[in-house]
């Protein structure tokens, strides 16, 4: 077997495995159909090299007229997805640079196929036997040269000023050098191949169509930049969920502190009534005559008190440790509820009312408690904040929950300053935040939260003063 | 005396543990669950302190005590508070609270702070007391003797009074007689260290 041949396999071969390999990726990403485009260009590569192979094998003329008129076809197979994938990769391609290009190849592939003959030849007169330097034999065909080939091979010209075009505009710091990769390993071999086959056709030079090599080139360059952004792109994905769970987790805990807060000053009142009633009990068995009953209503109450902050700690545990696995559909009110009591000892601390109308009925929604409840608890905390930084007059803050398209909606309304122009559209954004204790974070995890319920959060500016924050979810049978 | 010490918190096992501390400790207490049902006690006119939790509906602490001093009532305060805020706290000691407490509070913070707000009332009423009854002997003074009393704190003799009031110097000294015996005192010291506790002043600057 010749190395040509040999060669000439491989090259097929290689295409034919890039083309599998952009089938992969599109089957991953099948909202990107540029994959596809490419496999597809790789096949047609992979045929263009079995083809040009029987073409320097055959020294029947007929033959090789008719396998240069299906050449055409592949090439152009190959060309016209090349030069609309690199458009796809760099959109500082011009359209119109794609469009010339096809449409030349298109008015080219006509000619192929309704003159006489092909694209190339109108006549292939004999197969001119020859050897390469190393003695493998191959057959050159000589003829007349169609008169329209130049429609083509205007386009070797043109394909490398796109591409060149096109990454010069895209030559950008971050961008690293893509643009170089695509222009080297196009440019310089459309321009090895274009020449060297114009020349072959011309008779000046003496050696088989090595299109197939510079398309294998192509190809690969091609597949190589495709291939690194879906690398990149993992990466990324990554790299988000980790910072997306960190910020989550900070979230959080910031929100773990004030619920902390709450608890130990709910736990404080049971325990400083557990303290006074022993040391009263201490004080009153010293005496000569210690009045048991007395004591033992003592006793009493210290096991009432401590039963006391036994629930409390159990209330904590349960809003804290749900099983997040199990979305079951959850009552809202249930969960405004118990927020509400959890913050009621703060908000006693700063003189802060609270109000829960409930419209019956009110369809459950989906689950994830723990995460509702964050929510919640992020609205009412906000509220107290905003009602506290404005020291405003009426310290009360209005929830209500009532039905609504096929859903539950919840709102939480305060009467502070209201929400400030310069930040409402940037609301839900991470990072936003007016309060110098806060990272700004705990609105875009809310909406977050109730979006990936299929829920909408919403805020605005209530009539008569103040803030009033709008969960949607939508219902959910139990 | 009558000592009595009011307890006032919304949290009900709170005033009653209090409450029991306290009576173990041999005093007396009267509890009230809120600021306004407090209000609605009749004037206490014994010596007493009050033990106020800061953080309650309605009526808060901090507005009570404001309320008190606006009314002139002098019962001390101890605050309560379910967390120290420092800030809170130095607001409430300027306007006169006694103590302010942390909860969970335990005996000997409570006691020594409960017996010295006694003890501050105790005097302070001894004080109101005394300046009474000074008050009652001034009421018992004429006009002239009062004006003879001005002359005579700032340490004028017999004559110098005379002279400024324009009248005769035994009269001066039959007026003083009276206003001594009437104000029970001895000496122009005595009168004077009187005059003081209850604020009178000399009408004329002292002599040099």
């Amino acid at each position: 077997m010749s190395i040509l041949v040999v060669t000439w396999s491989m090259f097929s071969a290689a295409c034919a495995m890039l083309a599998l390999i952009h089938v992969f990726l599109w089957s991953n990403r099948k909202s990107e159909p540029v994959y596809l485009l490419l496999a597809f260009m790789a096949l047609a590569a992979s045929f263009v090299a079995i083809q040009e192979m029987n073409l320097f094998s055959t020294g029947d003329p007929d033959v090789a007229q008719r396998l240069i008129l299906w050449q055409n076809l592949l090439i152009a197979l190959v060309l016209i997805p090349m030069v609309w994938s690199v458009r796809s990769y760099l959109p500082s391609a011009r359209t119109w640079g794609a469009v010339s290009i096809s449409v030349l190849w298109g008015i080219g592939l006509l000619i192929n196929f309704l003159m006489p003959g092909n694209l190339t030849f109108t006549e292939i007169s004999a197969m001119d036997a020859r050897v390469t330097v190393w003695g493998d034999p191959f057959y050159v065909p000589v003829g007349t040269v169609n008169d329209w080939k130049w429609l083509v091979d205007i386009t070797v010209v043109l394909i490398p000023l796109y591409i060149i075009d096109a990454a010069w505009h895209d030559r950008r710091p971050h961008r690293g050098r893509r643009g170089l990769v695509i222009t080297l390993g196009t440019v310089l071999f459309i321009l090895f191949a274009g020449i060297q086959a114009i020349a072959v056709d011309a008779g000046i030079l003496s050696a088989p169509y090595m299109v197939s090599a510079a398309f294998l080139t192509m190809v690969f360059a091609l597949t190589w930049v495709f291939a690194r952004d879906v690398v990149n792109a993992r990466t990324l994905a990554v790299e988000l969920t980790q910072s997306r769970n960190e910020t989550e987790q900070l979230v959080r805990a910031n929100l773990l502190g004030e619920v902390a807060s709450a608890l130990a000053h709910e736990l404080n009142q049971p325990l400083a009534a557990i303290l006074g009633n022993a040391q009263a009990a201490r004080k009153f068995l010293s005496r000569p005559e210690p009045d048991l009953t007395e004591i033992e209503e003592i006793l009493d109450d210290i096991v009432r008190d401590d039963k006391r902050a036994r629930d409390i700690i159990l209330k904590m545990r349960s809003m804290l440790h749900g099983d997040e696995s199990v979305h079951e559909p959850v009552e809202l009110r249930v969960i405004v509820a118990e927020a509400i009591d959890f913050l009621k000892g703060e908000f006693k601390q700063n003189g802060i009312s609270t109000r829960f109308d409930v419209s019956p009925p009110v369809p459950m929604v989906g689950g994830g408690r723990i995460a509702l409840q964050q929510v919640i608890l992020n609205l009412l905390i906000n509220a107290e904040h905003a009602l506290l930084d404005s020291r405003s007059e009426n310290c009360d803050i209005q929830i209500r929950l009532f039905a609504h398209h096929g859903g539950a909606v919840l709102e939480v309304r305060d009467h502070g300053p209201g929400i400030a122009d310069e930040i409402r559209s940037r609301l839900f954004e991470p990072f936003v935040t007016t309060k110098h204790r806060n990272i700004g974070m705990g609105l875009a995890v809310c909406k977050r939260i109730i979006e990936a319920r299929g829920g909408q959060l919403s805020a605005e500016n209530a009539d008569g003063g103040g803030a009033c924050f709008r969960v949607w979810l939508p219902a959910e049978q139990a | 005396m009558k000592q009595t010490v009011f307890i006032i918190d919304d949290d009900a096992s709170i005033r009653k543990s209090l409450g029991r501390l306290l009576r173990a400790s041999d005093l007396v207490t009267e509890d009230f669950p809120s600021a306004e049902r407090y209000l609605e006690r009749a004037p206490y006119d014994g010596v007493g302190c009050i033990l106020l939790d800061v953080n309650m509906p309605g009526i808060s602490g901090i507005e009570l005590q404001t309320q008190l001093m606006d009314s002139g009532r002098d019962l001390p305060i101890i605050f309560l508070t379910g967390y120290g805020n420092i800030s809170m706290s130095v607001n409430a000691m300027k306007r006169g609270a006694l103590d302010f407490l942390t909860k969970p509070v335990s005996e000997d913070q409570l006691l020594p702070a409960v017996r010295q707000a006694l003890q501050h009332h105790h005097s302070l009423r001894d004080e109101r007391d005394i300046r009474a009854s000074i008050e009652a002997r001034l009421a018992t003074l004429t006009h002239r003797e009062k004006e003879v009393m001005r002359e005579l704190i700032t340490g004028a003799p017999n004559k110098i009074v005379a002279d400024r009031l324009g009248i005769a110097i035994k009269t001066v000294k039959v007026h003083r007689a009276n206003l001594m015996l009437k104000m029970g005192v001895r000496s122009i010291a005595e009168l004077l260290h009187l005059c003081h506790l209850v604020g009178t002043k000399p009408d004329a600057p002292p002599l040099r």
